[in-house]
């Protein structure tokens, strides 16, 4: 637009001069055109102020390399038609951190489904991206005033990691039974037992009639049945860009191998700048999207804190790194 | 398929909303265009005939242009209808073509060319003809409008098609009818406005378009309501940035033609007296005089006998022919050359360089008589024509032929020619306009108690007022007291507005304005004498001193005016009128090392027509015709602002060295990357994708790997490879650049072009 603000300047120098150096009506005239033909330009472009910019990220999520899309569309309800809308859109992937601003330029009638344009996402690497309209501005038909517009909430994709064939051992889905004793839900005949005060709600046959009497209070027999040990699986997300991809895509391969073979798990690890651990329990395949969105969400720096090595009791700790796992 | 593919159907299926905005757009330019002619030059045709021709060649045209296929096909049929009735109407054309052409010629020579006497019939039956011709010009221009609205939509060709047609008539101050002018404006400015949405989607342009028409003819409107040409004055501020701008030193910088393409300062056949703003010169040499007779020299040009209020112009030629030709076949500016049959006479070479209004440029005094001119003719008493294709003249004259004490009388054939002529003068050159002679009157009233008998009579003219005959003393004496009051009651003053349109000039000067220049002073004074009964004309020449080498250089910062007596028995006699005139400063060719005497300060041996007694011009605080913006070219003028004229110069060759460049980098990748060998084209995309590192481009795998084929492969890369490899560099180079901010792209586009 700069060519045509620096055009339409040198026709208001010309205008301005020809009054200057010449005395007779057509010059003031011309220069008084010049002067309010933007004027006109603006009167036919405020219509379109009630436009907004809407940004939609399609499909939602993604493999890693595969082709998708943003989609940047111009909405409104006017019978006028759009000269030019210029819109600043910053690209950003949370894991990486890398960023990219791109333009966009839409023109031509707004119709029902909008102005709309596709924009290539980068999905070379994991991670959430979000697109922000970060300036929007509504030309004139003549390019002169640029108006802004309202933009609408940033846009996310995920980038997910590939998923590859995932060898799980057997210790990982045997039944290994070291963890604690937990009360049996519903009761019923066990070896173990504990003994505790009466509750309103338990059932009458749960009570220990002998030895209530003894007490003189109300005492209740819980059977206990010995639990699995939970599965934790963590890992570093930190480290060079092409081993955390490769740590990433381990993860996601073996979450989807316990989930396969009917195993919950935790997936666990820690922020790599605060140092906060983050927990998340995967039980179906939505809580491992809600957790691999988080994964994806966190930055992953070259170096960053991790998770201390020991396991908790009643935890089977599993930790992931780019060439294996290891078991502590 | 490619975006330009996609685009060029688009553009190719006509929607009726697309029809209806290019339609509207065909007739605004054509119906402008036409009546524009029409008005402006003041042509003869019919204007219903014309608007329907105008409809119907837009509608054909938008048909021809609009249609899917077959559109060649069908302009070879349109051109082949107007082939047959250009064939059936050849006559008519012809004669409508020439009518056309005298009104041109006579328009835009400001009425110095006069038809020929047979292209007075031609004229006045030549409405039909006429007709035909501009009809004709419209259907060619029709078709061509048609290309470039609805094909190219180009606002830019519209303009080149319509806007030179009118050029020359804004050239002389020629102005079409408004409505029309409105059109094709509203044209102009919907064709660009449009352009930016036109340019993504047909229809969206064409909707732009019919809500721009509207919204445009209103603004445009409501802007004539505005600014009403009625009491138009050209404004103070333009005036004031007249001023500062001549007074800059921008001589390096500002092309020559400008100035002297509005000045035009000279003679002409119309005195435009409304047009009469500030004084503006460009300084360039318009005649180049050669004579033996050194001294103050008035060089006339016209001389007009009727004041209409606004404008000067001659006598009737009605009146003329009631006069016919004088006995013996005499002139009457030779009649006071004749009053001194024994002076020494001398020759006069006038080279015309420039100076306008097609009549030649003689000192007074003239000896040279019809019979012996050549290359030049008598129009009348009014001026000398200048022959076509002639510029240079030597002329004869007789400098000391003043109307002085010892003059002779004129005898014989003379006398009788003098005397007829001079019933002539006193009746047709003492007209004042009706009901403005009191004006005048209650005018000299006035004047007369603001100045003193020492303004009226200086003693330093006195003597010179002895030297002619006692038979003009008192009209001498009247003029010279119309110039005394003159200079009392105003002020000279080269940045005179114009008046309001509709004013009287005069009445506007001596009433109101009370500041003007030489043609407000020489209109005022031919008047005011008029009323006293002595017979006067206005004349415009320029004037100027002679050096001694005798040769001498005359700007059109010597455009002069000034009045002339008619003294009976002598003839025509200059008297100045201009209160404080002294001679602008005239270029010699051979430099002298005096500085240029004024009329009044040179001691005349002889007294050449410094308009005697009563023009002589004393010395003023009074600013002077050299003082207003034709000063600028003083000696003093290499000021502060010197240093700094270089600067637009230096960034306009910047600008075009941009443009080289740019233009260089665009041809030489256009003759690498399009020629015939395939791998050598691989290869400069993948060193242009390079290129595009630094400004954030991204190597693409693809056009790596073709560019090894192409390197290290014995094969030869097929086109299909070539183009995929320059759609993924141009893809990248579009992404790398919207990438960046708008003054880094800037440069980006100026470095590695635009893709």
């Amino acid at each position: 637009m700069a060519r045509r603000r620096a055009l339409y300047g040198a026709a208001l120098l010309a205008a301005l001069l020809f009054q200057i150096f010449d005395v007779g009506y057509l010059a003031h005239f011309l220069l008084g055109a010049v002067l309010v033909l933007p004027l006109v330009s603006l009167l036919l472009t405020l219509p379109l102020l009630g436009c907004r910019v809407e940004v939609l990220a399609s499909p939602a999520a993604v493999e890693r390399g595969e082709p998708a899309a943003f989609r940047a569309a111009l909405r409104g309800r006017c019978w006028l038609p759009v000269s030019r809308a210029v819109l600043r859109l910053e690209l950003k992937n949370a894991l990486t951190g890398e960023e990219e601003r791109r333009r966009v330029v839409l023109s031509g009638l707004l119709g029902g489904e909008g102005l709309a344009c596709p924009l290539e996402a980068p999905t070379g690497r994991c991670g959430r991206l979000t697109c922000q309209v970060r300036r929007v501005r509504l030309l004139d038909g003549l390019g002169l005033f640029a108006l802004p517009l309202r933009a609408a909430p940033p846009a996310a994709m995920l980038v997910l990691p590939r998923t590859e064939p995932f060898p799980l051992p057997e210790r990982w889905t045997e039944g290994d039974h070291g963890g604690p004793l937990l009360p049996r839900p519903g009761g019923g005949p066990g070896e173990d037992y504990d003994l505790r005060g009466y509750r309103p709600g338990d059932p009458l046959r749960s009570v220990h009639w002998k030895l209530s009497s003894k007490r003189d209070e109300l005492v209740v027999r819980e059977t206990l049945e010995p639990r699995r040990r939970e599965l934790v699986v963590s890992f570093p997300h930190f480290g060079p860009a092409e081993e955390v991809e490769r740590t990433l895509d381990r993860l996601n391969s073996c979450c989807r191998a316990l989930l396969e073979a009917g195993r919950p798990h935790r997936v666990r690890w820690a922020h790599p700048e605060t140092g906060a651990v983050r927990d998340f329990r995967v039980e179906d395949p939505r809580g491992l999207e809600r957790c691999l969105e988080a994964v994806l969400s966190d930055p992953a720096p070259e170096t960053g804190q991790d998770l201390p090595v020991t396991s908790a009791a009643g935890e089977q700790r599993v930790r992931l790194g780019p060439e294996g796992e290891v078991v502590p | 398929m490619s975006a330009g593919k996609s685009r060029a159907r688009a553009r190719s299926r006509r929607w009726p909303l697309v029809l209806l905005g290019d339609g509207v757009l065909l007739l605004l330019a054509l119906t402008g265009s036409g009546f524009s002619l029409l008005t402006a030059y003041g042509l003869g045709a019919d204007p219903r005939l014309l608007l329907g021709g105008c409809v119907l060649f837009a509608l054909l045209s938008l048909t021809a242009f609009s249609l899917p296929r077959f559109r060649w096909a069908a302009l070879l049929v349109l051109l082949e209808a107007a082939a047959l009735g250009v064939w059936q109407m050849w006559g008519d054309l012809t004669t409508g073509a020439r009518c056309v052409q005298y009104q041109l010629a006579e328009v835009l020579s400001n009425g110095a060319w006069t038809p020929p006497a047979e292209a007075a019939g031609l004229l006045e039956e030549g409405a039909w003809a006429e007709t035909c011709f501009l009809l004709a010009v419209l259907a060619l221009l029709a078709l061509l409008l048609g290309w470039a609205v609805v094909r190219l939509r180009s606002h830019w060709l519209v303009l080149a098609l319509t806007c030179p047609l009118l050029v020359p008539a804004f050239l002389v101050n020629r102005l079409p009818a408004w409505p029309a002018f409105l059109s094709l404006l509203v044209c102009w400015c919907a064709l660009y406005l449009t352009s930016l949405s036109a340019r993504a989607d047909a229809r969206a342009g064409a909707r732009l378009t019919l809500a721009a028409v509207p919204a445009l003819a209103a603004a445009f409107g409501l802007l004539t309501l505005a600014l009403p040409r009625e009491t138009y004055v050209y404004p103070q501020w333009a005036r004031q940035a007249q001023t500062a701008l001549r007074t800059a030193d921008w001589g390096m910088v500002l092309p020559d033609f400008l100035p002297s393409f509005f000045s035009g300062a000279g003679s002409s056949a119309v005195i435009d007296l409304a047009g009469a703003g500030p004084l503006r010169y460009s300084g360039r040499t318009v005649l180049r005089v050669e004579t033996d007779v050194p001294g103050w020299t008035y060089f006339r040009g016209r001389s007009a006998g009727v004041y209409t209020g606004d404008t000067w112009v001659d006598l009737d030629e009605e009146v003329y022919q009631e006069l016919g030709e004088l006995p013996g076949g005499y002139e009457p500016l030779n009649f006071p050359a004749l009053t001194d049959p024994d002076g020494d006479w001398h020759a006069v070479t006038v080279e015309n360089l420039g100076a306008p209004g097609g009549c030649l440029y003689l000192p007074y005094y003239l000896l040279t008589d019809a019979d012996e001119v050549t290359g030049a003719a008598f129009v009348e008493d009014a001026y000398l024509a200048r022959g076509l294709g002639t510029w240079r003249h030597t002329l004869y004259y007789r400098p000391d032929a003043g109307p002085w004490w010892d003059m002779t009388r004129l005898t014989a054939t003379v006398a009788v020619a003098e005397r007829a002529y001079q019933e002539f003068v006193y009746e047709h050159y003492r007209d004042v306009p009706e009901g403005f002679r009191d004006t005048l009157t209650e005018w000299v009233e006035r004047a007369l108690q603001t100045v003193t008998e020492e303004d009226l009579w200086p003693d330093d003219e006195m003597e010179s007022l002895l030297r002619v005959n006692e038979r003009y003393r008192d009209t001498l004496v009247q003029a010279r007291a119309v110039r005394a009051m003159l200079a009392a009651t105003t002020e000279y003053d080269p940045d005179a507005a114009a008046m309001p349109a509709g004013a009287d000039f005069v009445d506007y000067f001596l009433n109101e304005s009370h500041r003007g220049y030489c043609m407000h002073y020489a209109s005022a004074g031919a008047l005011i004498l008029r009323a006293f009964g002595i017979p006067t004309r206005y004349v415009s020449g320029f004037a100027a001193t002679v050096p001694e080498s005798g040769r001498l250089d005359i700007t059109d910062e010597n455009a002069h005016a000034w009045v002339e007596l008619y003294l009976p028995g002598y003839g025509w006699y200059p008297v100045e009128m201009t209160p404080g005139y002294s001679a602008p400063s005239a270029a010699p060719v051979e430099e002298s090392a005096q500085p240029t005497p004024t009329p009044g300060a040179e001691p005349q041996p002889t007294p050449t027509p410094s308009a005697g007694p009563t023009a002589a011009p004393e010395p003023s605080t009074t600013p002077s015709a050299g003082d207003g913006p034709e000063g600028a070219g003083g000696g003093d003028s290499a000021g502060e602002g010197a240093d700094l004229r270089w600067v637009p110069g230096l960034l306009l060759a910047a600008v075009l060295l941009a443009a080289l460049v740019r233009w260089g980098v665009r041809l030489r990748r256009r003759r690498v990357l399009e020629g015939p060998d395939t791998n050598r084209a691989v290869l400069a995309a993948y060193r242009e994708l390079l290129r595009l590192a630094p400004w954030g481009g991204r190597e693409d795998p693809e056009v790596t790997r073709l560019a090894q084929k192409a390197r290290f492969s014995p094969h030869v890369l097929t086109g299909a490879e070539r183009r995929t490899a320059l759609e993924r560099l141009r893809r990248e180079a579009r992404r790398t650049a919207e990438a960046l901010p708008a003054w880094k792209r800037l440069l980006f586009r100026l470095f590695r072009g635009r893709w």
